[in-house]
């Protein structure tokens, strides 16, 4: 072999050497941590402006339209994203949601994701007052090593907060706009909450409160008279000065009986609650300004709606002597509810919420 | 007996007459009840919603809704004096991301309002098939690869209807993407289901994670040969280079290569030896000492000298020159 052949053979073989040394150093280092070919995504996250969280139990099931924050996902490259994983906790009340998977994100597709939490009840229950919390998300795909985390601040409100609409004041025409919320009134009515189980057991005994219109009327009557005789007695709204929104304090059940008061929504719900409770369907009946309970006759299909403040006796004869006897008995409020009901319901300015329905489509009650 | 039986049947025949007469008369009285009831109660509202999908999954909404004559004679004015009313819900904080482009026209001459709006993102990517959700209770009407149609028939309140409650005739046609092949429409999620496949590049860590192993394996064994081969070169002594045999060089130029190396090693050195007659090639004679080795002959009587160095032919007595 000459010298310069000898020579040049070395040369070119030095240069294999270090280029696969190179090379192999490069592969060991390859272990994802190089960022992913051309994969460009947008992912933005939007919490909603209040949780509901009289409600909490909905939030979890992704059938209803209540949710706590949406994420747009945008693919802005030139290659598809692959095994794209995203989930959601809000610290302090819902761990890490099930991983929501999308098998490909191609280029210029848009991928809406929403955060449906399962919150902790022992922790929801403590929420008194509107309350903060961090959201965070993270996501994952294909081509990056560690997940991307994003975190925003949410609102809880207080567990007997109720906000009566979300729209903008100017888009509010109706007094339906103006309680639009009202589908979330059904999370207030609890039948199968103990006290309040037990309460409308103990007014309905004997009664056939399945299948008899008589029977199923006359546990209506009584109930009526339960309250009055426990010492129910009606109260002004209270204010909810921190919503900052059109919202109202709103009592379950167990709290109107056990307090032995509660304004005309809590009253309203408090009579749903215990027809629901012995198997009676009934209704809360929204009208400007007033909440009436209804209850539906299981065989004629005939509603009848009381006026449920007269619980308080002395509160009618005083405000209204006019309308009613000393004695203001249940059927008369009977009475003196119909052509509210009818006339609202000519008008247009009445709102029916049927419980059994709204439980149906995923308000679950909480407690 | 006979006029009995025939007078019986008379009898038959004109109360099953009168039988069928009173059902008849009986159904379209209902009818006519129903239609009245209908006609009282609902007006009938028709919608056409065409959805136009791309091939990313983003949709185009085309909504017109038309509405009965009378009834939008009597209260339509409240779309144009309130035209927040169709849009707010579309405007809503819930919708940022989800709906772009939002319009509405209202055209009282044809008693309808056409609502439009893009709603990117509009249809889920599976993987292995695409999904439009949100059509639940409707009836196929027709299923092809361009496009699928369904329609629905309910009773709707809200703003569309002013808060009354209104008969409501739905078409909706899917206008699916080019390529799209396997729609069809699953009544247990409501979704409008169809393949796309995606033919381009996918995003990955690149190509040596995506092939770490045979590339570990192609940069070991590359390394592992240059050092043994630089190790080889290196080391290598300079050794002289075999002499040529002259025979090898004295082939006749007429020789094809071919035939050269085709020669035997075991052949003897003479085989291609040029007969004494032919020229010795310019190249062969040019080495010394291959002139010096070569044998001579006697020019008389042509034999070979036998002793190198002798003076004369040892066959004739020839003195050589």
């Amino acid at each position: 072999m000459s010298k310069p052949l000898k020579t040049t053979l070395s040369i070119i073989l030095i240069i294999v050497f270090l280029g696969s040394t190179v090379g192999f150093i490069l592969t060991i280092s390859a272990s994802g941590g190089d960022e992913p070919v051309e994969a460009t995504l947008q992912v933005t996250l939007y919490p909603t402006e209040e949780i509901f969280t009289c409600a909490y139990k909905s939030y979890g099931d992704d059938q209803t339209d209540l949710y706590a924050a949406k994420t747009i996902i945008k693919n802005t490259g030139d290659t598809a994203v692959e095994d794209f994983r995203i989930s959601y906790k809000i610290d302090g009340y819902c761990d890490w949601t099930s991983t929501e998977i999308y098998p490909q994100i191609v280029p210029g597709q848009t991928v809406r994701d929403y955060c449906f939490p399962n919150f902790d009840s022992g922790e929801m229950q403590e929420i008194s007052t509107k309350t903060p919390a961090e959201l965070t998300m993270k996501y994952e795909y294909d081509g990056i090593d560690q997940p991307v985390e994003d975190t925003e601040k949410i609102y809880l409100l207080g567990k007997n907060d109720f906000v009566f609409t979300s729209l903008q004041e100017e888009d509010i025409f109706t007094f339906t706009d103006a309680t639009d919320n009202y589908p979330i009134l059904a999370a207030f009515v609890t039948p199968n909450e103990e006290l309040t189980k037990s309460t409308a057991n103990e007014l309905a005994g004997g009664l056939e409160t399945g299948m008899n219109d008589e029977d199923v009327y006359q546990a209506f009557l009584r109930c009526f008279d339960y309250l009055r005789a426990a010492g129910v007695k009606y109260i002004q709204e209270p204010a909810t000065y921190w919503t900052e929104r059109f919202a109202q304090y709103v009592q379950y059940p167990h709290e109107t009986i056990s307090r032995k008061s509660g304004t005309c929504l809590d009253l309203a719900i408090c009579v749903a609650a215990l027809m629901e409770a012995v198997g009676i369907k009934s209704y809360v009946v929204l009208i400007p300004g007033h909440a009436i309970p209804m209850i539906e006759l299981p065989n004629s299909g005939e509603w009848y709606g009381i006026e449920s403040t007269f619980i308080d006796q002395e509160y009618a004869f005083s405000h209204f002597p006019d309308w009613v006897t000393p004695e203001v008995t249940a059927s008369e409020c009977v009475t003196i509810a119909a052509p509210s009901i009818n006339d609202n319901m000519a008008e247009g300015t009445i709102i029916l919420v049927d419980l059994e329905s709204e439980w149906a489509k995923g308000v679950i009650p909480s407690w | 007996m006979v006029g009995i039986n025939k007078h019986r049947s008379w009898i038959l025949i004109a109360a099953l007459a009168m039988v069928l007469a009173l059902l008849l008369l009986s159904t379209s009285a209902v009818a006519q009840e129903e239609g009245q009831e209908i006609d009282e109660y609902y007006f009938t509202v028709s919608e056409e919603y065409n959805v136009d999908i791309n091939d990313v999954g983003d949709a185009a909404v085309t909504d017109q809704v038309t509405y009965d004559p009378t009834w939008f004679a009597e209260v339509g004015y409240v779309f144009e004096e309130y035209p927040n009313l169709l849009s707010r819900r579309f405007r809503a904080d819930t919708n940022i991301g989800e709906l772009e482009n939002f319009d509405v026209q209202v055209d009282a001459g044809a008693s309808s309002i056409t609502v439009t709006f893009d709603a990117p993102g509009l249809v889920y990517n599976l993987g292995d098939e695409w999904v439009l959700f949100g059509y639940p209770g409707y009836e196929v009407s027709s299923v092809g690869d361009d496009q699928v149609v369904l329609t629905g028939a309910w009773l709707v309140t809200g703003e569309y209807t002013l808060f009354e409650e209104l008969g409501w005739e739905d078409t909706v046609t899917i206008d699916l993407p080019e390529g799209a092949t396997g729609a069809r429409y699953d009544e247990g999620d409501g979704g409008v289901y169809y393949q796309l496949a995606y033919t381009g590049e996918t995003a990955s860590a690149g190509f040596l994670e995506d092939n770490k192993t045979i590339m570990l394996i192609v940069f070991g064994v590359l390394m592992g040969l240059s050092l043994l081969l630089f190790i080889m070169v290196v080391t290598r002594k300079e050794k002289e280079p075999p002499a040529q045999p002259a025979v090898a060089q004295a082939a006749p130029p007429t020789v094809p290569p071919a035939a050269t190396q085709a020669t035997p090693p075991s052949a003897p050195a003479t085989a291609a030896q040029p007969p004494p007659s032919s020229a010795p090639p310019k190249e062969q004679a040019s080495p010394p000492e291959e002139q010096a080795a070569a044998p001579t002959f006697c020019k008389k009587c042509g034999k070979p000298t036998i002793k190198e160095g002798a003076s004369f032919c040892k066959n004739c007595g020839t003195p050589f020159d």
